[in-house]
């Protein structure tokens, strides 16, 4: 062989093991190590758990939804407190949902009862906040500015901005005009420059927003695969017919700005798989939880957490960024 | 003052809003605990009750939605 022809061969190698190690290295890998699992079987200390929420020293709070009540873990995993009971009263619940911590108070909802209920540290009742509209999503960035997503049928779908006394602030239009109203059902995450992510629950779509409201971005996941609808055979007033598949179940944010996204239905394993794109909506990696989940949740300190066991345990996972 | 078969028809119609009310108190979607019967459930919600007052056909949906979502 000439030494021309070998040059060539010896550089084209050379470029393709190059781009292979690249191409290998651009590619994030997120693996889970389990630090913490509360509940199981053998005990009563969790019923069906549906929302959680952390504080800035790593206790646990859930809404545990069979059980009318919210509790209180530290990091250990020990049960510090409890409260809440069956009814309509303060501090009472029908049906425990939602639950988000803010710089000392927890905001609670039900789902039969309108409003968010307020909690301190201890579990103390505090106040509730009037509302109108059943709520699907909140976040906190201030105890005066709390925005929530929620069940629109006669009015502008928005998420709207409220104050501590349930007060309108301002809203935050996401959606374009549609008269699908399947298709105005959200969850959100905020970042710490006030950028807003919104998902779509029967939609392949994920958005972001600037704090002004501009949309930055649009971008999927799933090459737009669309939900399974059923029709709905009695009613003769309403919806003709609904979706019986979710595209996303849960959207979450870690330290760096990286968004968690939890699949729903329609991804490989469904209610396992999570996807990881950046702020900029590069995604860089998906990975799966070892039990399907309807929600996941990261703390400050990057722990992941998610349902296992039907509802009735926690599990708590490192990431690991590889 | 109403006159007595104006003020009867007053009364029954509170009295059908109270058992509507009454009704809605039990978590008709949430006690499904499969997809299929989450399914019925929000149809039977929404096939005799839900239609009739805008703000409970928005708990219903929302029942709806987080059944799908927990299952």
């Amino acid at each position: 062989m000439r030494p021309s022809k070998l040059l060539i061969m010896f550089v084209l190698c050379w470029a393709s093991f190059s781009f292979l190690f690249l191409w290998g290295k651009d590619q994030k890998t997120i693996t889970l190590e389990e630090v913490l699992s509360i509940g199981c079987l053998d005990d009563d200390i969790l019923y069906m758990w549906a929302g959680i929420t952390t504080d800035l020293k790593g206790n646990i709070y859930v809404t545990d939804t069979m059980d009318y009540s919210i509790k209180k873990f530290n990091d250990k995993g020990v049960l510090l407190n409890k409260a809440g009971r069956k009814g309509q009263g303060p501090g009472e619940f029908l049906s425990p949902r939602l639950i988000k911590y803010f710089k000392g108070l927890i905001y609670v909802t039900d789902q039969f009862i309108p409003g968010i209920k307020v909690f301190d540290e201890n579990l103390n009742y505090k106040y509730h906040i009037p509302l109108r509209i059943p709520v699907l999503d909140l976040k906190i960035i201030s105890h005066e500015r709390i925005f929530v997503s929620g069940i629109f049928l006669l009015e502008k779908k928005s998420i709207m901005i409220i104050d501590s006394k349930g007060n309108i602030k301002s809203d935050f239009k996401y959606l374009e005009k549609s008269k699908d109203y399947w298709k105005n059902v959200i969850k959100f995450e905020i970042d710490n420059e006030r950028n807003l992510y919104v998902i779509f629950s029967f939609e392949d779509k994920i958005q972001k927003f600037d704090k002004n409201g501009k949309k930055l971005w649009t971008r999927n996941l799933l090459e737009k695969k669309k939900v399974k609808k059923k029709k709905l055979e009695k009613v003769k007033y309403g919806f003709s017919e609904v979706p019986i598949e979710v595209v996303y179940k849960d959207i979450t944010i870690d330290s760096s700005g990286n968004l968690f996204i939890l699949g729903g239905h329609l991804s490989e394993s469904p209610g396992r798989d999570v996807y990881v794109i950046d702020k900029n909506g590069k995604y860089l990696t998906t990975f799966t939880l070892p039990e399907p989940s309807h929600c996941i949740h990261i703390d400050d300190h990057n722990f992941l957490y998610s349902r296992a066991g039907m509802g009735i345990t926690i599990k708590k996972y490192s990431l690991k960024y590889n | 003052m109403l006159k007595g078969h104006k003020s009867k028809k007053i009364i029954a119609f509170f009295i059908v809003l109270l058992i509507i009310l009454f009704i809605f108190e039990s978590p008709v979607v949430l006690e499904a605990v499969d997809s299929d019967e989450c399914f019925d459930a929000f149809e039977a919600c929404m096939t005799f009750f839900s239609w009739m007052m805008g703000m409970q056909y928005g708990y219903c949906v929302s029942g709806y939605v987080f059944c799908l979502v927990y299952l």
